[in-house]
């Protein structure tokens, strides 16, 4: 019904003989009345449009009537205040501006499935593409071409997605894996590099010698690397797998108590502001008193800014509580330890398809709050070592 | 309106089925309870106190009476009361 309120209206008083002709006469020069009422009998109050104040006081002025404007409201007391408040409206537009422009910024390029190299190699190439922290998208190529370009440029990789999400480029690389290069083998024989009972022979190449079963001792024949009728060997590379069992003996110490330092989980941090060689303590200056025992860490702060880091003057020093702890064993978890120890060493020392199979403990020794233990290992291992043949025996 | 014009109109109106209050200008009074009163086609306000509004029309005159009565909006053509209205008379 009403029109245009919403960009301004006030309240106005008519006083004077004829207020409804006055009324009539605006109405046809279609200034429009809103909340009409009657204040007395000379005098009404009406809301207006403030656009229509200009032509109403001409018609007042004609009439001899007296008006007075009161509060205004709508757009108009909007715009009034924000002049007032301008510096408030230019914050309001430069927050817009300012995380509309932020929004179109990159702030993270991801990289996914890549081994370090190739990821080094791609985060390379992205950033002499512009593609880096606190560039701006409009200037790089869609993602398509982007995606194109890389896997056709970065070597090692089959292919590389890259999706835009949101502020962030994420790359998925896929990368190539070269079939393994065929080693060039001279001739060679393969034989025991331990004493043991072979238990699985698998060859490649070459012929077998011994059988499942057989006891072999070290340097013994195992593959032979001439093949072909006697007296006509042709001499080849021996290559096979030849898992034998083989044993193990060792000693084991594990003391019966154990002394440590242990950090008590208490701590107190201790903030420092140092600027050149001036340092002053800011906050907890006695955190040295407040531990017997203590480890101390210190950090420079820093203020991460997304593409740079500021370091801060400030220094944080971190005081744990430490306290001397005792552990005691009984005998059997002393003896369980020392075995668990004992496995360890020796599967360090093994190679990966070596399998302890079983373990016994021949002796158990309790003297000076130790427990030393003979223990006796059963391992299956690739007993295979490498013997060239020398050409033209 | 001269009464050749008012028999032409009245004809074109039945003819072209308008209503009639648009052909000859004469005002339509809607009321919503005791409320409100729409009036479109008024021709302007004689006079106009909380309790008694005195209106104009092409033919005649209208007269609503009640309490506290306030003009809620004037348009050149159209008016609309509000209080509680009690009696409208067409003189």
């Amino acid at each position: 019904m009403s029109k245009k309120t919403w960009l301004g209206t006030v309240v106005t008083t008519v006083e004077g003989e004829g207020v409804e002709s006055f009324i009539n006469a605006c109405t046809s020069q279609n200034i429009q009345f809103m909340n009409v009422e009657r204040t007395s009998m000379t005098s009404v109050r009406a809301v207006i449009l403030i656009e229509d104040v200009r032509k109403l006081r001409k018609i007042a002025r004609k009439r001899g009537l007296v008006i007075r404007f009161l509060e205004r409201d709508g757009m108009y007391v909007i715009k009034e205040r924000s002049k007032k408040r301008f510096g408030f409206i230019i914050g309001i537009v430069a927050f817009c501006v300012a995380l509309g422009l932020l929004s179109q910024l990159v702030w993270k390029v991801d990289i996914e499935g890549a081994s370090p190299l190739v990821e080094q190699d791609v985060r390379e190439w992205a950033a002499q593409e512009g593609l880096r922290i606190g560039q701006p998208q409009w200037r790089l190529a869609p993602e398509a071409d982007i995606q194109q370009r890389v896997t056709e440029e970065v070597p090692g990789a089959t292919w590389i997605g890259v999706e835009k999400i949101g502020t962030k480029y994420q790359f998925r690389v896929v990368e190539q894996h070269l079939a393994e290069e065929q080693e060039q083998l001279t001739p060679r024989h393969l034989i025991a590099n331990k004493n043991g009972v072979i238990q699985q022979m698998y060859v490649e190449n070459g012929r077998a010698v011994v059988k499942s079963n057989d006891v072999v001792q070290k340097g013994e024949l195992l593959v032979s690397g001439l093949i072909g009728r006697e007296g006509e060997e042709t001499a080849i590379a021996a290559k096979g797998e030849v898992m034998a069992e083989t044993w193990y003996q060792g000693t084991v110490e594990a003391p019966l108590q154990l002394n440590g330092i242990a950090s008590t989980g208490e701590t107190k941090n201790q903030y420092t502001f140092t600027w050149n060689d001036y340092s002053f303590v800011f906050w907890n200056k006695d955190a040295e008193g407040e531990y017997e025992e203590f480890h101390t860490e210190t950090d420079q702060l820093t203020l991460p800014l997304g593409f740079v880091t500021v370091p801060l003057p400030i220094e944080k020093t971190t005081y744990e509580q430490r306290d001397t702890m005792t552990i005691e064993y009984s005998e059997e978890e002393a003896i369980e330890h020392a075995v668990s120890i004992g496995k360890n060493h020796l599967e360090q020392q093994l190679d990966n398809d070596a399998k302890i199979i079983a373990e016994n403990i021949l002796q158990t020794q309790t003297d000076n709050g130790k427990v030393k233990l003979s223990i006796h290992y059963q391992v299956v291992e690739n007993i295979v070592q490498v013997a060239p043949i020398q050409q033209g025996d | 309106m001269s009464a050749i014009s008012k028999k032409f109109r009245k004809l074109i109106s039945k003819g072209m089925q308008i209503p009639i209050d648009v052909t000859l200008g004469l005002p339509r009074v809607t009321m919503i309870g005791q409320l409100h009163v729409y009036i479109e086609n008024h021709q302007g306000i004689l006079s106009f106190t909380p309790e008694r509004v005195h209106l104009r029309l092409t033919d005649g005159e209208l007269i609503v009476v009640g309490q506290n009565i306030i003009i809620k909006a004037i348009l050149p053509e159209e008016l609309i009361l509000e209080g509680t209205i009690d009696e409208i008379k067409h003189v």
